[in-house]
């Protein structure tokens, strides 16, 4: 069970962090209609399984690795592989020095602010009263008027949306894109690149 | 919310957790969630909002994010649950990283302090003080208190202690147990078979557990001193092979040590460092020794027999 636990403490630290960049990456090459969460998810799927995973410390170029091998089997097996695309698909080799761009301290509160900011009010409340002010969950309720479940609910739709969001937090929501990635930023998907 | 959750839960909700990689890293995201959100603490957001657009929906034009918001949705309903006993029920994680040392000072008056790499769980209730030691290294001192014993797990150990101090180490192979002050009892659990080993260590006394087995080990006040000089950011050795010395620098260091010549690994080490004066020992090792420490490109260093 320690190995779970070991396993889950360096996927939030070594994978989870590089999961709405990977998804940002994927969406700018992929085809309309093709499934990119899909994609993203089988790809951290995969990421967590890996044997040995204390060897895997540059999390980024490990799932993109990942994602990948993954597209160029879909691909494959839709027999729409274009040489143009296979080109593209380098996009997805990333040089961890060069892209890993530590998010400040700084941004990084002020987009939970925001995030929280946008949170539905009664989530919200919950949220931080458990989580910044340490209040327990029966202090929550009574303060509230509402039944202990009810708070617990509040709380988990809460959670539940700052996950989402930090999953789909693209890099350039720190206004700090790379300019390969503002190279790459053009539509890719009606570029005709790409036969279906 | 008294409602602890027992022992038999959690263990249910680990094997929830382990039976598929797609649970984990719905757990993994929803803790990272909540972890994330330390750092509201530091500028606190008003409680109430300013009447603005809520997030309950998708933004517009995001119809192809729906999918994803499906597939979380279905996972968290089994996540909240699982979730629930770490957010809800008072668990607490702290964790270091490499090079990192901390203490910390539980609501009880005990206090936990943090090896290297280390990450302990606490979930305290009104009849007991759980915690467990995830990985790597901690020293514990209990603060007494005859009606809530402290429980450490740690690996196929399990350690008992009203008012003590001791430290466990997670080695690769053995949970390594030191008692500094009082006695601390010590249960063996094989996984699954009906029986369990245990042992009373008093202080000055050590043990080692693996999987069914306890071993008391005699410590001299010199053995003592080296297994929790950790704490003051010190690595003392005493005859150890340089095998054992690089091992230990190792721990703290994010680029490893290693040692490129099989012959040189039953060298024998005397001394004492500052955990983060590898340079201190690499210049000591080669002037003491005929041998060569190369820098690697990756910021590690290969020791080598001088030619």
């Amino acid at each position: 069970m320690s190995e779970l636990l070991v396993r889950l403490e360096w996927f939030k630290a070594v994978v989870l962090p590089h999961e709405a960049a990977v998804r940002g990456r994927l969406r700018r090459i992929c085809p309309p209609g093709f499934d990119v969460d899909n994609l993203v998810a089988e790809s951290l799927a995969r990421a967590y399984q890996v044997q040995e995973f204390s060897r895997i410390t540059a999390g980024r170029s490990y799932l993109l690795a990942i994602a990948r091998n993954l597209l160029i089997d879909a691909l494959r097996r839709e027999r729409i592989v274009s040489l143009d695309f296979v080109a593209d698909l380098d996009v997805l080799r990333s040089d961890e020095a060069a892209v890993e761009r530590q998010i400040q301290a700084r941004d990084e509160l002020r987009w939970l602010q925001g995030l929280v900011e946008r949170l539905p009010p009664q989530a919200r409340k919950v949220f931080l009263l458990r989580r910044v002010h340490d209040l327990s969950l029966a202090t929550i309720a009574a303060q509230m008027g509402l039944s202990v479940s009810t708070v617990e609910k509040h709380l988990v739709k809460a959670l539940k949306l700052v996950a989402q969001a930090r999953a789909e937090r693209e890099d350039d929501e720190f206004g700090r894109a790379a300019p390969q990635d503002v190279r790459l930023a053009g539509d890719r998907r009606s570029g005709g690149r790409l036969r279906r | 919310m008294a409602c602890g959750v027992s022992p038999a839960e959690r263990q249910e909700i680990y094997a929830w957790v382990g039976a598929d990689p797609r649970h984990a890293v719905a757990f993994a995201r929803m803790e990272a969630a909540w972890e994330s959100a330390e750092r509201l603490r530091a500028a606190p957001p008003p409680l109430e909002p300013d009447a603005k657009a809520d997030l309950g929906a998708p933004p517009a034009g995001a119809s192809r994010r729906r999918l994803m918001f499906g597939a979380l949705a279905a996972a968290s309903t089994a996540v909240a649950a699982t979730v629930g006993w770490r957010l809800l029920d008072n668990v607490e994680l702290h964790r270091t990283g490499v090079g990192e040392r901390r203490v910390v000072a539980l609501a009880d008056g005990s206090r936990v302090t943090l090896n290297t790499a280390s990450t302990v769980e606490l979930a305290f209730s009104a009849n007991e003080r759980r915690v467990r030691l995830v990985r790597g290294e901690a020293l514990f001192e209990v603060a007494h208190d005859a009606s809530r014993p402290f429980l450490v797990d740690a690996g196929s150990a399990r350690f008992r202690a009203l008012g003590t101090a001791f430290n466990v180490r997670l080695r690769p192979d053995v949970v390594e147990l030191t008692v500094t002050q009082g006695v601390v009892g010590v249960v063996a659990e094989d996984g699954g078979a009906a029986t369990t080993v245990s042992a009373k260590i008093a202080a000055g006394g050590g043990a080692v557990v693996r999987s069914g087995a306890v071993a008391p080990t005699a410590l001299d006040g010199q053995h003592l001193r080296q297994r929790t000089a950790w704490q003051e950011g010190v690595l003392e050795f005493d005859g150890e092979s340089l095998a054992q010395v690089v091992g230990e620098f190792n721990r703290y260091r994010q680029q490893p040590i290693v040692i490129g010549d099989a012959r040189l690994e039953a060298l024998r080490i005397g001394g004492r460092f500052e955990v983060d004066e590898a340079d201190k020992f690499l210049a000591a090792l080669t002037s003491s020794f005929p041998i060569e420490a190369i820098a690697t490109d990756d910021g590690g260093v290969l020791l080598v027999e001088r030619p």
